[in-house]
């Protein structure tokens, strides 16, 4: 099924346009890396907050930050499908590929639990305030998986066939 | 200086670089963490100065510098690895003359707005008050620094 989907990709005007238009892969690339460095940095920033480093800032507010991860998000799912939709099977075949796939998943997963079980009270976690042992827990995972995302991805490349 | 570069990109610890397995991933892996935590760090500042999200206070970002800086330490240290590794091929690149410029202004423009509208955070905070006007462009320039410090970077495996 995932192999049709992949298959359905590769023929889509997407794929066709990111094989055609030689400088669109590069410049999604750069824009691929502008999208992480505002989705890390504002996950970093809410997690290391949590955890207790930079206490000054209260935890409640900086919710306002989401806007900024989800944008970054938004932005890499939409050149990130790009990528793959130039040649599916290439990226398909690779371990690193998909480890980057399922730890994306897990970070999300991961966020829906903070925003479930930890947001609700962090207008409580005002300046140099503790947020609970179980949201902390949670921020640190979340760092892990993020930190683990981007690995993956640059190993995409050198653990790859040789055509990514 | 073509001399020296060749030199450099001669040694063992290039060769280490450029032909082992794990060489050139590691040090690309640690210049992408560095790049993320630096430039999202960096680019959220600047968009508090820009007034974005308002009700933060300015005075805690003074304690970010230090993973900022720390994150800054991280790409200067694979960025001069990777490079010495191809030294006379980036000298000779203009994505990489590009990439160098712009991070040099990105990081004066962070050691002005640090010493400007950070060290005011105080009183900023106290007031409510909003970062002025002269600080507002040169937040926006930096972000714009930092995209074209990311985009001539990727540009260089194109050359």
């Amino acid at each position: 099924m995932i192999v049709d989907l992949l298959r359905w990709l590769e023929a889509s005007w997407y794929g066709q346009i990111m094989r055609d238009v030689p400088w669109l892969f590069p410049t999604f690339e750069g824009l691929h890396f502008v999208g992480m460095a505002l989705l890390f940095g504002s996950i970093a920033l809410i997690d290391l907050r949590v955890l207790g480093f930079v206490k000054g800032l209260p935890i409640g507010p900086l919710h306002r930050l989401l806007p900024l991860a989800f944008g970054g998000f938004a932005l890499n799912v939409i050149t990130g499908i790009g990528f793959v939709a130039s040649d599916p099977m290439s990226y398909w075949v690779v371990p690193a590929f998909r480890f980057k796939m399922l730890l994306i998943i897990l970070a999300g997963l991961n966020a829906v639990w903070f925003w479930i079980s930890v947001l609700p009270k962090v207008d409580d976690w005002g300046a140099g305030q503790d947020a609970s042992p179980l949201a902390k827990r949670i921020s640190m995972a979340s760092l892990l998986f993020w930190v683990g995302v981007i690995t993956a991805g640059r190993f995409i490349a050198f653990a790859g066939t040789g055509t990514l | 200086m073509i001399s020296l570069l060749e030199t450099l990109q001669n040694s063992e610890f290039s060769q280490w670089v450029l032909v082992s397995v794990w060489g050139y991933p590691i040090l690309l892996t640690l210049h992408s963490i560095g790049l993320a935590l630096l430039v999202g760090l960096l680019i959220i500042i600047d968009l508090r100065v820009l007034g974005v999200p308002r009700m933060l206070p300015f005075l805690p970002f003074n304690r970010l510098m230090a993973l900022i800086w720390g994150a800054f330490a991280v790409n200067l240290g694979s960025g001069v690895a990777l490079f010495v590794a191809d030294g006379v091929k980036f000298f000779n690149s203009t994505a990489f003359r590009f990439k160098f410029a712009s991070i040099v202004i990105g990081i004066v423009l962070a050691v002005i707005i640090k010493n400007t509208v950070l060290r005011q955070a105080p009183r900023l905070d106290a007031e409510r008050g909003t970062a002025p006007a002269t600080a507002k462009a040169l937040a926006a320039i930096s972000i714009l620094m930092w995209i074209s410090a990311i985009g001539f970077g990727r540009y260089m495996a194109y050359e």
